[in-house]
Formats: C-alpha cells, structure tokens, sequence
C-alpha cells in the first residue's frame, strides 16, 4: 500500500508552487550545512602547496560524514593547530579558497566590524565572522530539527499505535501519559531538565525537545488507528488470516501515515525555534558553538555597539521555519485534497 | 453529564498526581547540591561536618526520597513551597509578587488579540474569497510565521537603538520618578504595549482564522437561512444569529492559548526584563533554585489542566455529543 501511496502523494504535492519553492530552499539549506566545510572555512578547497596538491577543504567535507572521520585521514599539514594557512595560500602557486575564508570560532582584532568586503555580514564581539558562524550554524539547526523529530516521531508512532490499535489498559496508561506531558508548557519542562546537564551539547538538546515533542503525534497516531482498526480493509485483512502485527503495519499504518507525516513536518519547524530559544537562554547548544541562538544572544547583549548583529540569526530563523511551515502545509494539502477550499486563508 | 463530569474529574486527578511525581523527579534528582551551594554563596570555602549535616537536615536532603516527596506533597497542598535556596525568602512571595506582571501581559495579550482578530474574521467571512479576506489573511500569515523572540529582536533593535525613542527593557524608565503624571502614565503604556504586542500578534492570526471558518460553517446552515428569509439585515444576522455560534469554542480556544503563552513568557519576559513568572522562572533556574523551579512547574502545569479541563467542560456542556464518545 506504501508503495502506491507515495507517488500519489508526490503528483499532488508537485502542484502546489509554494510547497516546491520551499522544498527547494530547504533542499538548498541541507547542501549548506553538508558543504559548510567548503563554504565557510579558513582551509583551502584546493591547494598546491610545496609542489604537492592538498584538498583541506574537500576533506572536512567528508570527515563531517557520520563514522567517516574513522576512515577519512585529516589533511595534514593544514588542520594542524599550528600551521600558518594564510602563510600557506599566500606561497602556494595554485589555491582555491572557501566562500567565506574564516573559521566559525577564529578570533581576531578585528571587533564588531560592520558588513563589509571582507566580512559580508560584520564580525561579532570577539571578531568571530558572523557570515561563518550563520553557515555553520544551519547545521546545528537541521541537525536539531531533524533529529529531535525523528526521535519524537518514533516514540509518537510507536506508543500512539500502540494505544489506539490494542486498547484497554495500554490505552488508559498512553493517554494518561500524554495528557500528563501536555500539561507542562515546553519551556518549563525543557529547562527542568535541561539544568540536568552538566554539559549541555547538540545530542542533548535533540534529545530533550524530542521527548517532549512526540505528544501531538502520538495523540494524533491513536486516533487515526481508533479510527482505521474497525474499517472493512482491516476487517478483510484479518480474516484472511493476517495477524495483529501484520494488520497494523502492513495495512493501518501505511493510511495513518499522511497526517502524521504532516504533524512531523510542523514539528521540525518547532524543533529548531526551541533549540535557538534554549540557546539564547544559555540552556542549549553552549556558546562558543555557532548556533542561531547562540548568535542572538551575542546580539542582544551587544545590541547597542552593534546592532547590525541581530539581522542574520533573525532572518536564517525565520526564512527557515516559514519554509518548514509552508513545506508543512503543502504536504497537508496533498494529503488531504478535501480540505483545500479550508485554505483559501494561508498559515 | 454529572458521569462525564465525574470521569472527567477522576482522569485530571490522576494527571495532577503524576505531575506532581514529574516535577519532584526531574527538580529533585538533578545533579548539584543544594546544600553546599547554599553555603558557598554565604561565602564560605568550607564548613563544619555538623553544619553541612544541619543544611541538609533543613533541606531535607537526609531523608529517602520517597519521604522527601511525601512531605513536599503536604506542605505544597497548603500552598507553602519553602524559601528560596536563593536568598532564603519564601516562594510563595517571591511567586505572589512576580504573578501581576504575568497575568497583565496574559490577559492584555488576549483583549487585545481578541480586539483585533474578531472585527478582522467577522469581515473576511462576510465575504469569504473577497479583496480584504485575501490581503488580511495574507498579512496574518506573514505575521504568524514570525517566531514571537524574533519578532521581539527586531522590536528591540529598532525602539531601542535605530530609532532611540526609549529604552524597551523592564517595566518603565529609569528617569520614571522625574517624568509628570502624564508621562508617566505614557511610560508604562510604551513599555507595555512593546511586550504585549508580541505575545498578541500570533494570537490575532490564529483567533481570526478560526472565528472565521467558524462562522463560514455556521453561515450555511438552516437557521441562518431562516434568519435571512425573515427579513434580517446581513449585519444582525452575522453578528447576532452567527457570532454568537462561534463565540463558545472560541472561549476554549483562548483557554487552550494559556499553556502556549505560559511556555513563551520565559524568553519574552528576559528578553524585555519585564518582572513575570518566565523571568524568574528562568533566573531561578540559573541559580539552581529548586524551590521556586518545582513551585513554578507545578503551578504552570495545574493551570493548564485547570484550563484543559474547563475548556472540555465547556464543550460537553455545549455539545452534548462529546459526553457520549
């Protein structure tokens, strides 16, 4: 059934212009955080350097790859500490440089410099680039959005399915459940837990928003399986001998899967607002790290010396969870063609 | 009704028990010990065995956690949440005196939401697809999608620095002694309006497009037809006869707006300084203050329940298909 949905799914959703743009631009923002190495780094992509060819560049790319920096060998002599790229580049007969030549956590003296040549969007208070820091801090981003819905989307299907499709006692406890983590206001659970954390990082903060995050989904999950579990496609299945599991995954969850794709989808959006939230309160990705909050936070308390600083963040948060929404709502429609004249009105 | 409402009592019951358990949990077995930091802040670098003994007897610290949690239950049912590790003063004051700014911004945010988004829906369900439903809906989605901190930033950066009309942090000026009534008065109002506004501006686009697809699923139905057929001006008719359809599930909708407002004080409030419930929640928790922490998570989560609850009571009592589900 799977199989025939998707593509289904896909005609429908090709036709709605402003779920491709933002699929596109989204697409556009996951080549950044996967090319960041190469976009913004003081390290050349390629270099000839004492009549050898380097690819520092290139490397850090590879080396970013999950598991890969096990086998993926650093580029020796240019990711050493002490080695003077500038130095490098400058004698090397043959060098191609990165978009933005700086590093997201390389100091310099060059404080709070306003946009310029050099520095596309100014430095910050410790004369970091802030266009560096912005690429890199998409990653941070994605990876927090993507992940923390990937886990919530897990537990929420697997216990929303699970309550709507067995009923009874586990009904009971996963709707307690549910209803007992809604209660709380995110923030206030987050940041509760949150102050746990020694030493907070990315894997944390994926963790915590999605453990709080998979509420709605799982709410949404045993709904549609209370709704689909006495329907006479289930009912056939079973009686031509389909067991409990089978029925469920092969036959229920493939037609629960739309709307919760849907709710995923917003979530992500969610996701990454809390992570840039938490971090501007100190409570999330810790600061020297590049991340969209992180980098408001810088802003706000240097707001009067350098106002210029709270433009980026402020646009890479919010062109990013308009295109998650739009993407969201997209995907929606698709899903659901009967309620497109519901949405005359956007948002 | 008097079994759903009773069904319905036991299950928020049972919800308040567990978020009790929740809050003890995760404030409780947090790492960090309250006792050393207490004396640490008092500036000493060491202490007597027997008065790090008497702190954590104090703190019940000494006590398995099971009595730990019995006995916070007891005293919090009394509403008495102790002294703030912090400076020792108690959390029922130190909540009590930071509730008023909070419930101000609460409650200014949803006059004014409503203020705005009821005139707005009214008219673009007047005439559903027309000019000002598209431009209206067009700009309140535009709005909705800007984060609320962001939207705060901006307002900053561009009151405080780019413009320099006045300060935006905190509850009025630092000059506000010097400033005639008038001024005054045109002080907190600027002040307020700033913060307000961003809690308010999410809610306008939200109430607006619910009241109207409420109302445009109300217009089709029989009784706006009779209404219509006897004479009625599309005025009364909109406003008397449909309105006031809509206006019960937008009561719990608002009612449902509270826990969303509640979780976003926190980065508003210490964005704007302003002297609420987020900020201290949020200062509270810099300083491991896990009094004023656990009295503040329960407090927030007892009224969203309160509020879940009301708002699923108002529904059966309205519809009484719900109570038969």
């Amino acid at each position: 059934m799977l199989q025939a949905r998707a593509p289904r799914l896909w005609r429908r959703f090709r036709r709605r212009r402003l779920g491709m743009l933002s699929l596109a631009g989204l697409v556009l923002l996951a080549a950044v955080a996967v090319l960041r190495p190469v976009l913004a780094s003081r390290l050349p992509i390629v270099c000839r350097y004492e009549g050898r060819l380097y690819f520092p560049g290139l490397v850090g790319v590879l080396r970013s790859v999950p598991f890969a920096s096990a086998v993926v060998e650093e580029s020796r002599p240019f990711s050493l500490p002490s080695f003077d790229v500038e130095k490098a580049v400058a004698d090397s007969s043959f060098a191609v440089r990165a978009l933005i030549p700086y590093d997201p956590l390389d100091y310099s003296s060059e404080v709070r410099a306003r946009p310029s040549r050099q520095h596309w969007l100014g430095t910050d208070d410790l004369g970091r680039d802030v266009a560096a820091r912005l690429v890199h801090g998409t990653a941070v981003s994605l990876k927090v959005g993507l992940g923390a819905m990937a886990l919530a989307g897990l537990v929420g299907i697997v216990l929303g399915a699970w309550a709507g499709y067995a009923g009874g006692i586990v009904d009971v406890v996963v709707s307690r459940l549910i209803e007992l983590v809604m209660c709380f206001p995110v923030f206030f659970l987050i940041l509760a837990v949150m102050v746990w954390v020694e030493e907070p990082g990315v894997t944390h903060v994926v963790f915590v928003i999605g453990l709080t995050a998979w509420t709605p989904i799982a709410r949404l999950m045993r709904a549609e399986m209370l709704r689909l579990r006495g329907s006479e496609f289930a009912v056939a299945a079973r009686a031509l001998g389909a067991g409990p599991v089978r029925v469920l995954v092969r036959h229920l969850l493939p037609n629960a899967m739309a709307p919760v794709a849907v709710t995923i989808t917003f979530g992500v959006g969610h996701a990454i607002l809390i992570e840039a939230g938490l971090s501007w309160l100190g409570f999330g990705v810790p600061p020297p790290a590049p991340s969209w909050g992180v980098m408001l936070r810088s802003a706000y308390d240097q707001i009067q010396s350098a106002p210029f600083l709270v433009y980026p963040p402020c646009v890479a948060i919010f062109v990013t969870v308009l295109m998650v929404n739009w993407l969201g709502e997209a995907v929606r429609d698709a899903a659901d063609p009967r309620g497109e004249s519901e949405n005359l009105v956007p948002g | 009704m008097v079994r759903y409402v009773a069904k319905r009592l036991l299950l928020a019951g049972v919800t308040l028990v567990g978020i009790t358990i929740v809050t003890f949990a995760v404030t409780r077995l947090a790492p960090g010990d309250p006792a050393l930091e207490a004396v640490s802040r008092g500036g000493a670098s060491t202490m007597s065995a027997e008065a790090y003994a008497r702190l954590r007897t104090y703190y019940d610290l000494d006590q398995p956690l099971s009595r730990q949690y019995a006995a916070w239950l007891g005293r919090v049912v009394r509403l008495d949440f102790g002294r703030s590790f912090h400076d020792g003063r108690r959390v029922t004051d130190k909540v009590g005196e930071r509730l008023p700014a909070t419930l101000c911004l609460a409650g200014g945010a949803v006059v004014l939401s409503l203020a705005f988004a009821i005139p707005i829906g009214l008219a673009s369900a007047r005439r559903a697809g027309g000019v000002f439903d598209t431009v209206a809906g067009g700009v309140l989605a535009a709005l909705h999608s800007v984060p609320r901190y962001v939207m705060a930033m901006l307002l900053i950066v561009v009151v405080g620095v780019h413009l320099d009309w006045f300060s935006p942090y905190g509850l009025r000026s630092d000059s506000f002694e010097d400033m005639s009534y008038p001024g005054k008065a045109a002080d907190l109002v600027r002040h307020f309006a700033l913060i307000v506004f961003c809690f308010a501006y999410p809610l306008i686009a939200y109430q607006a497009r619910f009241i109207r697809g409420n109302l445009l699923e109300v217009l089709g139905q029989d009784y706006i037809r009779t209404a219509r057929a006897k004479g009625l001006s599309e005025r009364a008719v909109l406003h008397r006869h449909a309105f006031r359809n809509t206006l019960l599930p937008l009561i719990t909708v608002v009612g449902l707006l509270v826990p969303s407002a509640l979780g976003g004080s926190v980065i508003l409030e210490t964005m704007f300084q302003w002297p609420g419930i987020g900020q201290l929640l949020f200062q509270a928790m810099t300083q491991r203050d896990y009094p004023v922490v656990m009295a503040l998570t329960v407090v927030a989560a007892v009224v969203v329940l309160l509020c879940t609850l009301l708002a699923d009571l108002t529904y059966a009592l309205a519809d009484p298909r719900v109570r038969y589900a």
